[in-house]
């Protein structure tokens, strides 16, 4: 996360009345967490409520804040709830209840990824991100945190309140997918 | 490369579009953290209703304790003067035992007079809640008491270890603080047997009142005495002491009244 102050810090004296140490998180944190989102819903409207629904809670849980888990964990923890929220809210409860099953696990992706995230990028990156849109959601979510936000497997799995094995296999199996999916393309190309 | 990452599939996944929220969503939620940091201290709002009611409690009960500790003072005020006298020799007589004495029960000195024949004067127990500051200083009392009789052979001569014993009992029952009590200018003037014999008498259990006042301590009343004395009214300072010995028959006089 680079030099300054730790994540925990800027949120414990943001709690304090520190505006600047939230801006200082934000400013961190803004960018991953708004692709993390966009790439699980792949609606910008959707990410955009989403992203500033999590921060609305950051910024309210900041009495309440403590330090005992890294914050991305606690703030992804945030998002990933969210995002179970949102699912149910729109029938993609389903896709949640299946994903653990092996059936689930050894899908391909499948349909197209959103128009806007094919746009002005480099082959393989599309690719890729096609591919990622193409996995169950907790593969892409297992993958998307530790791209975007930078967890280790147990803050995967804290975040996203599971055991530290079901992270792992949720990982492992999204990175297979996405290199089969990178190695199709190379032998098509 | 491990099977849980893959710096290849990282490369390019950072290759790809790096959307970011708009500008919009940014000064949204940066407004509403400031809002946030501006208002009331989450932790503040917590903890300030616990805080008031224990600020309440405190206040309340600091000036219960001094409505408490200022009633019984104006009811002992009286009693307490024929007591006064007693102080030099008390002070003799209890200042080795006064740290002991002192610290160690307040409250045991007023039920158990020691050295007191003559039953003290009944003092309200709330007075001896004021022996506490002296009792800080009750190492002190030697050195003054050392000072005293440096300054003041002839009275210490004078006074038998008889006419002191039964003087003694006050201090021990009726003694208010002195750290509190404010000291007449005069006092500060007066030698040095004579002015701190009567300033620890007036600190032994009198309430010190103005000079106008209809109650006057003994130092006061002194003090005038020397005064008319300074002013030539002899006849007039002579009927002044007697009235003085009359009022306050136990009390030491100091050796320019005598």
């Amino acid at each position: 996360m680079g030099g300054g102050p730790a994540d925990e810090e800027l949120m414990r004296r943001y709690g304090g009345g520190d505006a600047g140490a939230f801006e200082a998180l934000y400013d961190r944190h803004r960018g991953p967490l708004y692709r993390f989102l966009l790439r699980q819903v792949s609606d910008r409207a959707a990410a955009e409520e989403l992203f500033q629904d999590v921060w609305m809670r950051v910024i309210d849980a900041r009495g309440r804040y403590e330090a005992r888990a890294q914050f991305s964990s606690w703030m992804y923890a945030i998002a990933h709830n969210r995002l179970m929220d949102f699912y149910r809210a729109s029938g993609k409860a389903k896709r949640l209840g299946r994903e653990e099953s092996e059936a689930a696990l050894d899908e391909m992706p499948a349909g197209d990824p959103p128009a806007e995230v094919l746009l002005d990028r480099k082959r393989s990156a599309e690719r890729l991100l096609a591919a990622l849109a193409g996995l169950p959601d907790a593969q892409r979510e297992a993958f998307l945190l530790q791209q975007e936000g930078e967890l280790t497997v147990e803050e995967i799995a804290e975040a996203t309140g599971v055991s530290r094995e079901t992270a792992k296999s949720r990982l492992r199996y999204a990175l297979a997918k996405l290199r089969a999916s990178l190695a199709s393309e190379r032998e098509e190309l | 490369m491990n099977d849980l990452h893959d710096s290849e599939l990282s490369r390019i996944y950072k290759e790809g579009a790096w959307p970011e929220p708009s500008r919009q969503i940014d000064e949204a939620i940066l407004s509403a953290s400031r809002r946030a940091a501006r208002a009331r201290h989450p932790l503040a709002w917590r903890w300030a209703p616990p805080l008031a009611l224990a600020a309440t409690v405190v206040l309340t009960f600091t000036l219960v304790l001094r409505v408490y500790e200022e009633g019984p003072e104006e009811r002992i005020a009286s009693p307490a003067l024929p007591a006064a006298p007693s102080v030099l020799g008390a002070e003799k007589r209890a200042a080795p035992a006064a740290k002991e004495e002192k610290t160690a029960a307040p409250l045991r000195a007023a039920s158990t007079p020691q050295s007191a024949p003559v039953p003290a004067p009944a003092a309200p127990p709330l007075a001896l809640k004021k022996q506490a500051p002296e009792a800080a200083h009750a190492d002190q009392v030697p050195s003054r008491l050392e000072r005293v009789r440096e300054a003041a052979p002839p009275l210490q001569g004078r006074q038998s270890e008889t006419q002191i014993q039964p003087l003694s009992a006050p201090i021990h029952s009726s003694e208010p603080p002195s750290p509190v009590t404010p000291q007449p200018a005069a006092a500060a003037s007066a030698p040095v047997v004579s002015g701190g014999a009567a300033n620890e008498a007036a600190t032994a259990g009198i309430v010190i009142r103005r000079s106008d006042s209809p109650e006057r301590t003994p130092q006061t009343w002194l003090d005038d005495i020397r005064k008319l004395k300074a002013q030539g009214r002899t006849e007039e300072a002579g009927r002044e002491l007697a009235e003085f010995r009359k009022r306050y028959p136990d009390y030491g006089l100091p050796d320019d009244l005598r």
